[in-house]
């Protein structure tokens, strides 16, 4: 009866374009500064789209000293905001960067995994933007790749979180450049 | 998530992009609440591009001009509201003032290019050919000298192959194109290819996004493409030694005594930067996997080599049997769009009894052409769909423009800086708020755009615009225009689908537009291989060495979350940095003393800009690297010698500049 | 025992597995004439006709004859229960390439042990498939009743009931009582594959749990998600002392042993608490501590004695760089064979006591002394020096969980 959705994320397929972090506020319609899913250069030839990681053992959910998360069964971690008392701990407390603090209501929010949209049999809006296929959803208590691989370089440690996110590391490839 | 209340409109994302996007539009109590990619739209397949799912700030938008607004003294920001009919009470004025000054309208001209490329929005065109003849920019800024070379090796068409028909290629070689900023949707054709056992090669000075994702990069000096694409083929034509030589092609025999007698690899080597092994290992891609499809991007034909390059790449796919087949071909743009009978831009010239015709200037290089103009000199300018100050090159010449014209419009949705040098900025509707139709200059979808909401405060598309003023003009002076002002936009649409249209794009009527997108059913390569076919006609290969009066090239591509300078008041698109930055070679910094995050200055006989500097060790050492608008725009610092020629493009990468650190600047 | 017409006893097997496993017993007992003993893979008892033996929860020790082990499908052991020692045959019940348990056939003093088996070798094969047939069914049985009280777990322990009436009251249905304080344990596979036979491990493990808990007279409370069993495990006071939790652990590791699972098993335990709608805590915790444990490689780590460690486990990896080098630097510099760092780095693990640390380290002690000389030389500290050593055994936790 439970499971846990998680997170796909293809490293060679990913151009950094930006679409999924910007659907995600064109679904959710976050304040100005407060990004749900946000997209980096983390090296010359990769980019990493990170979202909340609905994880394991969140740790949000541990130092939250309001009790404000809550895990449902399909894995989704959410924040009743109406709980939060804008403390920040979790902030503080999850490697990820996902919740986030907005100062317009000075409450804390982060991705709730689209979950109005998934109930309704929907993929989340990040997923759906997402044009290469780099970001994906999958059931992690089913998942099954020997090509996948629980982290790559330059996303933070998961060790303790677990997050519910797994990826597929980049290939080799042949490069010429004129300075080298 | 969709609610009861809420409607969905098809709307089109009318921006100078690849991939003319056809998008879902959700309003709520006639407001726009959401914007997603239209699944039946075969190109783009549902998806939008990072710009696209940001529309609705682009819409309602604290910075969005709301009202018709005037300046005086013009540059002193001394802005004030007026009324759309006082507007048109002083442009009308202006007008017939000038025609009676002059005994004609050439003292008119207007600046306006790729804004919008909806069909509706060439009414500007149409409202100053209703005008008689008058001061009109000629040419493709943009494209043109790929357009020509393209028309020159195939007869004179100008076509593309089906992008998605990428996914069915071997290989796939993007040659000074960067899809994964400028053309999101193709990757995921690529990768299609790819799955398939395809290899993504990518030949660019510059270590791109999509450089990245190459199972081959390789680096090439700027402006050199033509040799690199000459050296292949001398390598393929000596693996070949006589055997299935494509001689029923014409020009096949010069070219071929050209690759011999001409090309020399080590020189080859030498002028591109490229290792030997490194053009072997590309010749045998060429050879090995067929089809191989090429994309010469715009990148290529922005320097004065362009046109050389252009040829040299179409001519090696044709060496190597890739012209005219599924999966294959030289991929660059099309023309579609010309094939309909495009009734506002070609709206015919309204007869003056001794002017025979506009006379033209070259949009490529606006200012200087416009103030060569004399007899009588350019007096009124409009601007639509354009913002030169921050994109033309040679921003001096503009400047000295500005102070010789008596009246400037500025049509736009937002203060730009084109728009802060006006006198009067009419407000423009976004293809939200009115209706248009739309084909790809990449894929060949046509699509609706439906008008989703009112317009937002007083805002006009360019067609209301051009009706109500041809309007007051023939209030103020009959006869004046012969605008047919009373024509509805869906009349226009109407007339744009021709029989032949319609049966091309396979519908009955507009409505079918409404249920989703069509692609043109006759896409099958109407010449047979090769029938107009010629291989490239050189003499001697072009140099690579440019007359530098300043020491690094300086290259200005396209920035994720802009065109051009489009999207810059978006809050969700804002860059984590404001500043200008400018990209530098690790040793040059080193050479420089300079560090990532100084502040530099970047300089040459134009002027000079300061920009944050940051290091990069895969780029070429000669280059600087700044993209294109911003606060401080680059264009300032970019002046092509001479101009070019209509229709040449604008040759923004012959530009060259000297850097230094700040006074005082630390990191 | 010549010649017997399987048919026939096939139909009566076949009718006795409606009274589960004790009826398959009972049947193929009475068929062989001999006591029949079917264990778990545990090797407890879940049914027997050997008079000697208790059918709630005993346990038989099994003794290999040398020449044989488990994986046979038929092996010669000899079993002991009771103070007594019994030759018998066994056989695996396996299915699906999963072991369900095993069934024994006690041997008489006068039988010939090939001459048993040689007869009704197809017999107890089809008994075993009926046995596994029935764990089976069992296991569906449990699974629905399980899903109910599975969601209530998951609830309590993911902190989605913020109220106690309802803790309470659901607690009540299984004769829970979360007015006692509690403790979350965590019991998890070390490299979990999920993508293997690993998700089978699971089940083992659970069932080792549970079973140890009911021979420590607790009601079994445990969950399991991905690579882990958690158990909410009952304490008499909310206690710092983790006395309790730590006997129960070494006992389940024991068990573990036993079955597949071997080495591969380690733990957490979180704090305890009084109040039920605070548990999820616990349960976070003992996950954190799960974690810091293997990488501080701590048998049997407890949140509430791992506050340093929580500190510089999520401190700014840069800052605990820096300090590091500040603390050790010069040491890693100037110590080329790693001699003197592995010295220190045993001092710190034995409270800088030298006696310890020599035995150890099977230094003399003069030695080590020599060494502790040195160290102070170059870091140019003293180590008998309260901060300094505080800094020494920060730093060396810093390696650790950082695996600088
Ligand atoms: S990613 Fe962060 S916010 Fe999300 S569940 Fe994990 S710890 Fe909590
Ligand atoms: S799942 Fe939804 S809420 Fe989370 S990052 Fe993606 S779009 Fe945003
Ligand atoms: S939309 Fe896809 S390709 Fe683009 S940045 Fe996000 S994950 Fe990467």
């Amino acid at each position: 009866m439970t499971n846990q959705v998680g997170f796909i994320f293809d490293a060679d397929s990913c151009i950094g374009c930006k679409a999924c972090e910007v659907a995600c506020r064109n679904e959710n319609k976050t304040f100005d500064g407060v990004k749900w899913r946000r997209v980096t250069k983390i090296s010359e030839d990769t980019f990493l789209s990170v979202s909340c990681n609905h994880c394991n053992n969140p740790e949000c959910f541990r130092v939250c000293p309001e009790n404000a998360f809550t895990k449902r069964y399909d894995g989704i971690v959410l924040i009743d905001s109406s709980l939060c008392n804008g403390c920040k701990i979790c902030v503080e407390a999850c490697p990820y960067n996902a919740p986030q603090f907005d100062p317009e209501t000075n409450k804390v929010t982060k991705c709730q995994m689209c979950y109005p949209r998934q109930d309704q049999g929907l993929l989340p809006a990040c997923v759906e933007a997402c044009t290469t296929s780099a970001l994906g959803l999958v059931d992690l208590e089913t998942f099954v790749d020997p090509n996948a691989v629980p982290a790559i370089e330059g996303f933070p440690d998961i060790r303790i979180t677990q997050p519910s996110i797994v990826f597929y590391p980049q290939r080799k490839k042949d490069r010429y450049f004129l300075n080298h | 998530m969709i609610d009861a209340a809420m409607e969905i409109f098809r709307n089109v994302c009318p921006r100078n992009c690849y991939g003319t996007c056809s998008m879902l539009s959700y309003v709520e109590n006639g407001i726009l609440t959401k914007v997603t990619g239209d699944p039946k739209h075969g190109y783009s397949k549902g998806h939008l591009c990072a710009k696209g799912y940001a529309y609705t700030q682009y819409v309602y938008n604290p910075y969005r001009l709301k009202y018709p607004v005037l300046q005086s003294p013009r540059g002193s920001g001394n802005w004030k509201r007026i009324s759309w009919d006082e507007a048109y009470n002083i442009i009308a004025r202006k007008i017939l003032e000038l025609h009676d000054r002059y005994g004609s309208n050439l003292a008119l001209g207007y600046n306006k290019f790729s804004g919008n490329l909806g069909i509706l929005h060439y009414a500007t065109e149409g409202m100053f050919n209703s005008l008689g003849p008058h001061t009109k920019p000629a040419g493709n800024l943009c494209m043109g000298t790929g357009e020509q070379a393209i028309r020159d090796s195939f007869g004179g068409e100008f076509r593309n192959p089906a992008p998605e028909d990428m996914a069915e290629a071997k290989l796939v070689v993007l040659w000074g194109a960067n899809p994964a900023v400028t053309n999101v949707h193709q990757m995921k054709f690529i990768y299609s290819a790819l799955k398939k056992g395809g290899k993504l090669v990518v030949i660019d000075p510059l270590y791109t996004a999509t450089a990245a994702r190459a199972d081959l990069y390789v680096q090439i000096r700027p402006g050199t493409d033509a040799l690199l694409a000459h050296g292949i083929a001398k390598l393929l034509l000596e693996k070949k030694e006589g055997r299935d030589e494509p001689v029923h092609l014409p020009g096949w025999k010069a070219y071929k005594e050209f690759l011999k007698n001409k090309i020399d690899l080590d020189t080859v080597c030498q002028k591109t930067g490229i290792t030997h092994e490194y053009i072997e290992k590309l010749a045998v891609l060429y050879d090995n996997c067929r089809p191989a499809a090429t994309w010469a991007g715009f990148g290529i034909q922005r320097n004065n080599h362009g046109k050389e390059s252009m040829k040299a790449i179409i001519s090696l796919a044709a060496l190597t049997g890739n012209i005219h087949v599924k999966g294959g071909g030289v991929y660059f743009a099309h023309d579609d769009i010309n094939d309909f009978p495009l009734h506002l831009a070609r709206f015919p010239e309204k007869k003056h009894p001794i002017i025979p015709r506009s006379r033209q200037i070259n949009i490529a290089n606006f200012a200087e052409e416009a103030l060569q103009l004399t007899d009588p000199p350019l007096k009124f300018l409009w601007i639509a769909s354009r913002n030169p100050l921050s994109q033309d090159q040679n921003l001096k010449g503009w400047q000295e423009l500005i102070k010789n014209l008596e009246l400037i419009v500025t049509v736009d949705l937002y203060m730009t800086e084109t728009a802060k040098h006006s006198d009067i900025i009419l407000p423009a509707a976004s293809h939200f708020e009115e209706e248009d139709l739309l084909v790809g200059y990449w894929h060949h979808w046509l699509s609706f755009n439906e008008k989703a909401v009112a317009p937002y405060f007083e805002a006009k598309s360019d067609l209301k615009i051009a009706r109500e003023l041809t309007k007051k003009l023939n209030e103020l002076s009959p006869g004046f225009s012969n605008f047919p002002y009373d024509r509805e936009p869906i009349d226009w649409i109407k007339m744009e689908l021709t029989p032949k249209i319609k049966k091309r794009y396979g519908i009955g009527s507009y409505k079918d537009l409404l249920e989703g997108p069509r692609h043109r059913t006759d896409m099958e390569p109407e010449s047979v291989a090769g029938e107009n076919f010629s291989f490239f006609a050189g003499k001697k290969p072009a140099g690579s060495d440019e007359e530098k009066n300043y020491p690094y090239r300086l290259l200005s591509p396209q920035s994720l979350l802009r065109i051009h300078s489009q999207f810059s008041h978006v809050p969700w698109l804002r860059p984590e940095h404001e500043e200008t930055v400018a990209v530098i070679g690790t040793t040059l910094a080193a050479k420089k003393e300079i560090k990532d995050g100084m502040k530099i200055k970047i300089y040459n006989e134009q002027g000079a800009l300061t920009a944050t500097a940051k290091t990069n060790e895969y780029l070429p050492e000669d280059t600087v690297v700044v993209e294109q608008g911003g606060k401080n725009p680059i264009n300032q610092l970019i002046k092509i010698n001479g101009g070019n020629n209509i229709p040449e493009s604008t040759y923004f990468y012959d530009c060259y500049v000297n850097i230094s650190k700040k006074e005082g600047a630390e990191a | 025992m010549g010649g017997v017409n399987v048919p026939e006893f096939v139909q009566e097997l076949l009718a006795s597995s409606k009274h589960g496993l004790e009826g398959i017993a009972g049947k193929l007992s009475e068929i062989l004439a001999h006591p029949v003993i079917i264990t778990d893979p545990l090797h407890r008892v879940k049914a027997s006709t050997a008079e000697e033996v208790d059918p709630d929860y005993g346990e038989i020790v099994i003794h290999l004859h040398l020449d044989q082990d488990f994986e046979q499908l038929f092996f010669d052991c000899v079993l002991s229960f009771n103070g007594d020692f019994h030759e018998a045959i066994g056989h695996r019940i396996f299915f699906n390439n999963q072991n369900h348990g095993y069934i024994f056939t006690l041997l008489k003093e006068a039988d010939g042990k090939k001459r048993l088996i040689e007869g009704y070798e197809s017999l107890i094969k089809y008994a075993a498939s009926l046995c596994s047939m029935q764990i089976q069914k069992e296991k569906e049985i449990k699974a629905e009743r399980f899903q109910f009280k599975n969601a209530f777990l998951f609830d309590l322990l993911y902190g989605n009931l913020k109220k106690r009436e309802d803790i309470l009251a659901f607690g009540d249905i299984w004769n829970w009582d979360f007015l006692q304080p509690h403790a979350v344990l965590v019991f998890a596979i070390k490299d979990f594959n999920y993508y293997s036979s690993d998700r089978q491990l699971l089940q083992t493990l659970r069932y080792t749990v549970e079973q140890a808990l009911i021979q420590n007279g607790i009601q079994p409370i445990t969950f399991s998600k991905q690579n882990e069993i958690a158990v909410i495990f009952p304490k008499d006071t909310d206690s710092k002392n983790q006395q309790k939790e730590k006997e129960f652990i070494a006992f389940v590791m024991q068990q573990a042993k036993k079955t597949d699972l071997n080495e591969r098993v380690a733990c957490g335990i979180g704090k305890t608490y009084n109040n039920p709608e605070e548990l999820y805590k616990s349960y976070q915790e003992a996950k954190v501590a799960y974690e810091l444990g293997r990488l501080l490689d701590v048998d049997m780590p407890a949140f509430a004695n791992m506050g340093l460690e929580t500190i510089l486990y999520k401190h700014d990896l840069q800052a605990l760089k820096e300090f590091y080098q500040y603390v050790l630097g010069d040491l890693l510099n100037q110590d080329e064979d790693g001699e003197l760092m592995y010295t220190l780095e045993s001092l710190a693990k034995h409270q800088f006591d030298i006696k310890q640390t020599s035995e150890a380290l099977f230094l003399h002690r003069n030695t080590l002394r020599y060494r502790m000389k040195k160290i102070e030389e170059i870091l140019d500290i003293k180590l008998d020096d309260l901060n300094n050593r505080l800094n020494i055994i920060a730093a060396f936790k810093i390696k650790q969980l950082h695996n600088l």
